[in-house]
């Protein structure tokens, strides 16, 4: 028996740069731990669509159902459930170990426990050492993995990336991977990214959805 | 160039009623700005985080509050805070209490104004990133004030200024009492009125490098916030 759908799509229309340009899903369904890569030119809608999903654009038209329900009825549980990072993503002002604090915030633990925990995803993303450095100082490859740490440290069920390799050198890029590996491979997280980078979808071992035309036409 | 030297004479003899007079006053707008600065912080962040009905309204209504005249402040609390008015029975007409209040409603419009438009000018990511990332209203709050630091100081202390050189407010209600409620711009008006004019003029110098001192401080700190 098939699992029920996280996201159920029918007949999304979205404006998306103000040009009265539409992109267009005409049926989509996503399941549980289902690992996806929008893929499309730039300009194509894909970041729009992802901000869709996380529920900070409103569906203009056509439905999105979360769950089962509308994605207005589980605005709530979306901020919870659901985690969007951009492509330049935004830094709070301070350290990276503030950053990261702020991705544990739900969890009841000790100050002792964020700091491990802390440690152990530095140490996933390879910037280990990395907690009192000024977020001010990080090139844009380590921004982008500060967030994604921050983004993994809430534990979220759908994660959705915006080019999550755009500025990452070689051996940044083998990291993210590593890591987007082991919340899909092992966990259960579904994995959603919008992406350039065929390498990264090779090795995610992802279905591909491709934006030709403003629709989404092939997957 | 004889009232200049004598007014000059008075501030650095160290002339206690004037000193005592700026006391007053500084201590005055520093609780008032403080009050005001607390409730509108509340305000202009909800006002900033979170969409409601009539929300554009509400922001117009309290830009519009920054125009009224302190005169009508003052009138307003007076007939509040007056023995046969609603707050009559407080006793606090003439003390410093209804200076401070009246003080405080006249700065809140300018708080919320000054915060939220320091607000509106953070990234928008900011506010997409705490959505996000599921923070709660305290974390969201909180993160929100840190990203805007510059702000909030260049709030509390441009409303200083303005409620440090109001004149409307405390007359009314402070009564302008010696050694009670006696500010800087009361005791200006009172003297240039019995013609003590160099003790006005000693007080007008005063108020005059307090107020370019504020200035100043608001435009480093601005300058500094546009740095970093």
């Amino acid at each position: 028996m098939n699992p029920e759908p996280l996201f159920r799509i029918r007949n999304l229309k979205v404006e998306f740069n103000g040009r009265g340009e539409i992109f267009h899903i005409p049926q989509l369904e996503i399941l549980p731990k289902d690992r996806i890569a929008i893929m499309g030119p730039n300009g194509s809608g894909k970041t729009t669509f992802l901000k869709t999903l996380s529920g900070l654009l409103e569906v203009p038209s056509g439905t999105i159902f979360y769950k089962g329900a509308p994605l207005r009825v589980h605005r709530r549980k979306l901020t919870q459930e659901v985690t969007y990072v951009h492509q330049h993503p935004y830094l709070f002002r301070g350290s990276v170990y503030r950053n990261l604090l702020v991705g544990l915030h739900s969890a009841t633990l000790t100050p002792k426990e964020k700091k491990h925990h802390i440690q152990i995803i530095l140490e996933r993303i390879g910037l280990s050492g990395y907690e009192e450095r000024d977020t001010r100082e990080l090139s844009g490859g380590e921004a982008y993995r500060v967030a994604l740490a921050r983004a993994l440290l809430k534990e979220p069920q759908v994660l959705l990336l915006d080019e999550p390799t755009a500025q990452a050198d070689q051996e940044a890029k083998r990291i993210i991977t590593e890591a987007l590996k082991q919340v899909t491979h092992k966990g259960n997280t579904t994995l959603i990214f919008a992406t350039h980078d065929e390498s990264l979808c090779r090795n995610l071992e992802v279905r591909i959805l491709r934006i030709e035309e403003f629709s989404l036409c092939r997957y | 160039m004889k009232p200049i030297q004598s007014a000059l004479s008075l501030i650095l003899s160290g002339n206690r009623e004037i000193f005592f007079t700026v006391g007053t006053s500084l201590s005055f707008s520093f609780f008032s700005t403080m009050l005001a600065g607390f409730i509108g912080l509340g305000i202009a962040t909800i006002v900033t985080l979170y969409r409601f009905p009539l929300r554009r309204f509400f922001i117009s209504l309290i830009t519009s509050l920054m125009a009224v005249p302190t005169v009508v402040v003052g009138l307003v609390m007076y007939g509040f805070l007056s023995r046969s008015g609603p707050l009559g029975n407080l006793g606090w007409l003439y003390t410093p209490y209804a200076v401070i209040i009246g003080q405080s409603i006249f700065a809140l419009p300018i708080v919320i104004s000054y915060l939220w438009t320091g607000f509106s000018k953070i990234d928008l990511r900011f506010f997409e990133t705490i959505h996000t990332l599921g923070c709660s209203f305290s974390t969201k709050c909180f993160l929100t004030w840190r990203e805007s630091q510059t702000v909030l100081t260049n709030a509390l202390l441009s409303s200083f200024g303005r409620v440090l050189s109001e004149v409307g407010i405390s007359m009314m209600l402070g009564g302008n009492i010696r050694w009670y409620t006696r500010t800087m711009t009361t005791a200006i008006a009172l003297e240039t009125n019995r013609g003590e004019y160099e003790q006005a003029l000693a007080l007008g110098i005063l108020l005059l490098l307090l107020s370019i001192g504020i200035n100043t401080l608001t435009f480093r700190i601005s300058a500094q916030g546009g740095r970093t």
